[in-house]
């Protein structure tokens, strides 16, 4: 298997949101806003405990905010 | 800039100060002064003694304000700060190396080196590694900045 990328819709979904800030998301998944920085921008995997937590925080199911793409 | 990056910067500055202090005390007394006066290796000690206690009054500090402020480490922050330990090892590792080479080069011709050393090597030893805790944090967020963690 070839080496694969974690893709997000997290920018999209907070504006989907009404434009909840990186701060705001950052305060109910229980983060740093710098790591909610640092996942839009695709710098950083989260853990699979983070990845639920901010997929509850938007009301969606992982997959519809993380998606594995392969290289 | 995340919590841990802000008291980063805290400690890397206490540190320089710290170190610029006790380097002013023994280039304006002379090392060996820790030796033949009492109290210069009095003022010394608690030069010393006063640095760490900056240093972890400022950890007390920071922590506090910043835990009323909401998170201050998360995840992502303690994988990046696993890697501050081996940027301390490796500075107080080099620090010891470069007293031994010193040393020896310079007092081998005695065969013994002034008992004033154990404890300046003791000093640095300390100062380095908190300064490199402080030091290692900001270049362990730099590289992740830079690299990221896949």
């Amino acid at each position: 298997m070839g080496k694969g990328e974690v893709a997000n819709r997290i920018r999209r979904l907070r504006f989907d949101h009404g434009e909840m800030t990186q701060q705001d998301l950052a305060i109910k998944v229980g983060c740093t806003r710098q790591t909610i920085i640092a996942l839009e921008q695709s710098k950083y995997v989260p853990s699979v405990t983070l990845a639920f937590q901010i997929a509850k925080a938007f009301g969606v199911t992982v997959e519809d905010v993380f998606q594995y793409e392969e290289k | 800039m995340t919590p841990q990056q802000k008291r980063a910067w805290y400690g890397l500055a206490i540190g320089i100060i710290w170190t610029l202090a006790m380097v002013a005390l023994f280039v304006i007394k002379g090392a060996t002064a820790l030796d033949e006066d009492t109290g210069m290796r009095f003022t010394a000690y608690a030069m010393f003694a006063a640095g760490v206690l900056a240093y972890v009054a400022m950890l007390y500090v920071t922590g506090w304000r910043m835990r009323r402020e909401g998170v201050i480490m998360d995840e992502r922050d303690r994988l990046i700060l696993r890697k501050v330990p081996v940027y301390q090892m490796g500075a107080v590792l080099v620090t010891l190396a470069a007293w031994s080479i010193i040393l020896t080069e310079v007092y081998h011709e005695e065969g013994q080196v002034p008992v004033v050393f154990p404890t300046l090597m003791f000093f640095s030893a300390i100062i380095v590694n908190i300064v490199f805790a402080s030091a290692g944090t900001l270049i362990a967020y730099w590289s992740d900045e830079q690299h990221g963690q896949g």
